[in-house]
Parts: C-alpha cells; structure tokens; sequence
C-alpha cells in the first residue's frame, strides 16, 4: 500500500547506495529517546516523498532528526521543537498541522461530526 | 502465433470493449422490454476475452518478452515463476488489467448464479458491462499493457526489490476482487433504484455478494499491513499514507454497509443508508484504484505518472461516480415503502463508521486541496488521524460491547475478532521497545528482558540478488527462544540495495531486528525491536473475515437457493 507510493517514486529514482538505514544516535536515556523519537516521527523529511524523519534516509533528514535529538537531549518540550522546526522548514514539515483559519475544516470536522451523530441519535429517540 | 501475441491480446481487449458497450447499450435502452440480447453468455464471453488478454500478458512475462515495453520495464530474466506473475501486477497498465478480469470476473459469477429470466439480472450485468467498457476505453486509450518497443529491451528492468515479497504479490489481486466485488453490489443497487422496488430480499441478496468482497477486501489490507512490517523496516503496521488511506475507506463504509443491510434484511428498513453505502463503497473503491494508481493525490510534490494519463483517469471516475448519484438523486425517493425505525444501537455505529469514512477522506485530500486553493503546502499525518478519530474508534467499541454480543455465533466472532484488533493496537503501541547500536560478531544486545546475542555473518548469492545475512539468536533467562537473520541485499538489476528485517513472534511478543550499515571489521549498525500485541491486529482481522463468512452461511443455509 504505502509501498506503491515509495515504488512509484523508486522507480525515478536510484537507491543512494550508502544510506544511513540505522541511527545510531547515542540517547542519554531510554526516556529521552522515545520523547525524540515520537518528536521525529510527527516531522515529516521535506526532500521525501512521504516519510518522516525516522523513515527517511535523506541527507536532509539525518539532519534535521539528529537536531530534533540533540534539542531533546537538551530539554525542550515538544512544542519547542515544532515550532523551532516549523519556523525554518514551513508548515508543510508538520504531520500534525496547526490550527489555523486554514485548517479549521481539518480541525472543525471532527468534533462537528460527533456533535452531528449526538443529534441524530437524539432526534431519532425522541420519534416514537 | 506465439510472434503476434501483444497484438492478439490487445485485439482481444479491442473486441471486449466493443462487445460490453454494445451489449450494456442495447439492454439499458431496451430495458422495459424482453431483453434483446443473451446477456448472460455475452458477459461470459467478455470475461473470457478478458482472461484471455491477461494469460497473453503473463504468457509474454512467463517467455521474458522484451519487445513489450510493460514486460520490460518490470520483467526479469532471473525472477521466479511466482515473480513474474507478480510482476505482472508490478506497474499501472497491468494493474489495471488486474482490476478489470476481477471485475469481469465476478459478472460472470453472477451471471452464473442469476436465473436468465430474471429482468434485474440482466440490468445488472448490463450495468457491470458498462463499466468494463468504460475502463476498457481508458486502457486501450491511455494505459496499454502490450506497446511494443523498438529494438526489444535486452533485459527487463526488474520487478522493484520492494515488491519482491509474497504478501505484495497477493496484495493487489487480493484488494482488487474486493473493490470489484462492490461494483456488484453497487450494480445491483442501481438496478433496485431504477426499478423502483427496494426490498428485505433485494438486500439479502446484496448481502451476499458484499460479505466475499468485504472479506477479500479486509484480507488484502491486512496482507498489505503485514507487508509493510516485514518488509519496510520500522515496526509498524499502519503508516497512514495515502496510498493506505485510500484502501481504508471503502473498508469502513463496507463495513457499514455490511451492518446495514443486516438490518435492511430483517426489516426492510434503513433503506436509504444500504443505498448509499453502497454506491459509497463503490465509488471509493474507484478512487482507490484510480485516483491513487495514477497518482492524481500525490502527484501534488512528488510522483505523477505523467499528466496526460491523469486527467483522463479523473474523467473516467467523475463520469462513473457521477453517474452513480445522480440514477441515486433521481430515483430514491420513487417508490417510499413505511419501514420501522432502526435500532439506536446500530444507527449509533452505521454513523460512527461513516463519520471516521469521511474525516479519513476529508484528512488525505486536504493537502491537495490546500495546494489547489493555492495556500501553499501542508501535511495531514499519523499524529492528526491517530488524534482525530480516536472518539470515534473508542465510541464503537463501547457501543459493540454494549450491543455486538447478545446475537448469534458468526456476530459474536467477527466483534471479538474487533476487540482482539482494538487490544493490539493498544498494546503495540504502549509496550514498544526499541534500540539502535553497533554491534559487533559475538556481542550482545539486551532489550525488555530478552538477550540478542549476534552469532556469526553468512554471505549468500541467490536468483538476483546477493546477501549478507546476520545471525542472531534471542536468549530469555540464557535459554534460546529463537534464531533471528535480519539481511541486506543487493538486486543487481536495478542496483538497489534492501534491508530485510529478521523477524519472530511468540502468541504475546514479536522480537524484530534491522541489519544496517557495516562499521567495522564484522560489526554492524542494527536497530532491535521488542513488540507486544502487533500480531493480534492481524489475527482480529482474519476472525473477522471469519464471523462474516460464517454469518453468509448461515444465511444460505435455511433458503437454499
């Protein structure tokens, strides 16, 4: 499934023949690691077709995962580092968008619906 | 003979578009009289013909034909038997060769199982053979599988190393006899609306044909998600992709459907909602293969096919989604029969499930439609869908337990099939370790209580590629529970190298191990993993299928008809 996608997009290209498939980014703690790398996974790689920072072996994404690592290590919060690394990419790095005006269908939808099925349900109770 | 077989198959092709136009016109206009034509036997011969230009295709990868430039952009001398037939499948040409002998296949089916007297068969299948035709003018316009090319190919280009794995070779065919299984559905539906006659027994019948696709189409994503577990390297099992998202929709609306016309069989009632989740069901189906085959969705920032191949694709989904609603819009109300009111239990879930159909399409659109309003770009991902529709999934599974379980065996297995879905998530997602290190031959890695004990490097050359593959054996409490052998490979064809993850489980944990770059003399970068519960998402989905099968047979077996 996902695979169709990353073949598509194989079949331009080559497979950079010394990709870096394993990090192995030293943690402090196991602590650290799974907040850096549940931060990396909401980051998506902006060179990649669909992937984010862990998935994607692209020279820009090595980087960007080993700075999101090293800010963790330093003790910034989540949303430190999102709005660190949305600053300098863009939105579109943001697997996660952000509340906006632009987003608010993204956003409004969700919370519409269950209020949608609440009503219908109501309604539909109080026929005989 | 065997010189001219592109052209055979391409005239093949040739005939059965004329054959299904033909046929679907003259019985669609003539529908209030005698039927004209035998539509039964012409819909054999179109699914015939049909094959017949399948077998050609997978004859001319089978006999490494490069002269055929669909053969060799995916075909390759040293790929397997079993290989080449999935390469046939491998690309868009043949995948949508794929799409339409599953269709044709399952009209012959009806057509097999339908009395030929039966004025609603004949418009059924003669609404299938309307849709045949329209793909079929797309392919012989646009999507051609057996072009020629001058001088042949050499040697093919390989079917790409990602696919080479059987659980995406039986993904496509798995998926697709689910989508073209809803074409039935829906072609039986619209039979019903223009007929103006919806019925308990109307319902009972759809229901047949939607419990097999609904099962083939739950067998194909769940083939898809083990795939890309074994096969991508991360752990998981759900990536929200597009490409995934896009088989996910017409799955919940079907599973809607399914409830539905539960209840529209017992009582003839919710006969709007089985009307339209099924022409839903349909109609995702066809963005499934169509839109995302050709690469409309993603095409935003990264992989068109090409462009003149995608407007064409968008046209022939329009025309027949279009199509759909609109017979819907004109004829649903005709004939409104007094029904009494669903339950609110399963009103409640019908809603939930649509509800989570539409967030997850309004979410994988979005991007596109945010580019085409020209506000730039944006990503809608894992953290917003895992966000969003868990309400929603958390809701009907409180509402299953409430109500799912006080009926008959066959409903009791597919919800406990659910609860054992719910229960892995759950748990694969809290209990997850993982590590990356070097390591080095004769060293040890100890994760979550169990000991990864790297033993020894083997080199291995096999068919088209060649491997080097580690050894590695799990220890628990210094006693061995089993032997791990992650690999990195190199396809000479296409130069590509891959990491196949080495992988084992037990009924509560899977150990998991990627063999990356090498770091040293012997010593290499690998990444271990230790995972409880991703297995019981898998076995919930096949109890699932289970409950449904069993469900369809216990219906069949009172009325055997």
């Amino acid at each position: 499934m996902r695979g169709l996608a990353i073949v598509l997009l194989w079949c331009g290209l080559a497979w950079p023949l010394r990709a870096q498939v394993v990090d192995t980014w030293a943690f402090s703690s196991p602590v650290v690691q799974e907040h850096a790398l549940s931060v990396a996974a909401k980051i998506r790689c902006p060179q990649c077709q669909n992937q984010n920072l862990l998935e994607s072996n692209a020279p820009a994404a090595v980087a960007m995962r080993h700075e999101v690592f090293a800010m963790t290590e330093q003790g910034k919060t989540e949303n430190e580092i999102m709005n660190f690394m949305t600053a300098r990419y863009g939105n579109f790095v943001r697997y996660q968008p952000a509340l906006e005006t632009s987003t608010l269908i993204l956003w409004g939808l969700p919370p519409l619906m269950l209020v949608l099925v609440a009503l219908v349900l109501w309604r539909s109770r109080s026929k005989p | 003979m065997l010189l001219w077989l592109p052209e055979l198959g391409f005239g093949a092709l040739l005939l059965t578009c004329t054959a299904s136009l033909l046929m679907s016109g003259v019985t669609l206009l003539a529908r209030h009289r005698l039927p004209l034509l035998p539509v039964r036997g012409w819909i054999l011969a179109i699914f015939a013909l049909v094959a017949l230009a399948f077998v050609i295709l997978l004859l001319l990868f089978l006999r490494d034909d490069f002269s055929v430039l669909y053969v060799a952009q995916h075909g390759h001398r040293q790929l397997s038997g079993l290989l080449k037939a999935g390469a046939l499948w491998g690309g868009h040409e043949g995948s949508l060769l794929l799409w339409l002998l599953c269709l044709s296949g399952w009209a012959a089916v009806f057509a097999l199982r339908s009395k030929p007297e039966e004025a609603t068969a004949s418009i059924t299948l003669a609404i299938l053979a309307l849709i045949v035709g329209c793909f079929l003018i797309f392919i012989l316009l646009f999507s051609d599988p057996f072009v020629r090319v001058f001088p042949p190919a050499v040697e093919g280009r390989d079917l790409n190393p990602m696919l080479q794995h059987i659980g995406l070779i039986l993904h496509p065919p798995l998926l697709y006899l689910g989508y073209a299984g809803f074409a039935v559905c829906s072609a039986l539906m619209l039979t019903t609306l223009l007929n103006g006659e919806f019925s308990a027994q109307i319902a009972g019948l759809c229901q047949r044909w939607a419990a097999p696709a609904w099962c083939f189409l739950t067998a194909g994503i769940i083939l898809g998600s083990w795939w890309a577990y074994s096969e991508l390297g991360w752990g998981g099992w759900w990536f929200w992709d597009p490409v995934e998202n896009a088989s996910l929709l017409p799955w919940l609306t079907a599973t809607a459907l399914l409830h539905s016309l539960a209840a529209s069989q017992r009582t003839g009632g919710l006969r709007h909602w089985s009307l339209l989740l099924t022409l839903g069901t349909f109609v995702l189906s066809l963005l499934g293969t169509l839109i995302v085959r050709s690469g409309v969705l993603l095409s935003v920032h990264a992989f068109a096919l090409d462009e003149q191949r995608a407007l064409p694709l968008f046209v022939l989904f329009a025309f027949l989604s279009g199509a759909s609603f609109l017979i819907y819009a004109l004829c649903a109300n005709r004939v409104e029969q007094p029904a009494p009111p669903a339950e609110p239990v399963l009103l409640a879930a019908l809603l939930l499930l649509s509800s989570a159909a539409l967030i997850v399409l309004i979410g994988t659109l979005y991007p596109m439609l945010y580019r085409l309003l020209g506000w730039g770009q944006i990503s809608v991902g894992a953290p917003y869908f895992n966000l969003v529709l868990l309400p929603f999934g958390l809701l009907a599974l409180i509402l299953m337990c409430f109500g799912g379980f006080r009926r008959q065996l066959p409903q009791w297995i597919a919800h406990s099939g659910v609860l054992l879905v719910a229960l892995g998530i759950l748990c694969s997602s809290l209990q997850r370790h993982e590590v990356s290190l070097n390591v080095a031959v004769g060293e040890s890695v100890t994760l979550a209580g169990y000991e990864f004990s790297f033993r020894s490097i083997e080199l291995q050359a096999q068919g088209n590629f060649t491997s080097e593959q580690a050894v590695i054996d799990v220890l628990q409490q210094g006693k061995v529970v089993t032997q791990l052998r992650p690999e990195r490979r190199f396809y000479t064809a296409r130069r590509q190298q891959m990491f196949e993850p080495g992988i084992d489980f037990n009924l509560l944990h899977d150990w998991y191990v990627v063999m990356g770059e090498k770091s040293g003399e012997n010593r290499y970068a690998m990444r271990f993993y230790v995972q409880t519960g991703i297995r019981w998402i898998w076995w919930g989905g096949a109890l699932m299928m289970i409950g449904v099968l069993a469900a369809g047979w216990q219906r069949g077996k009172p009325c055997a008809d």
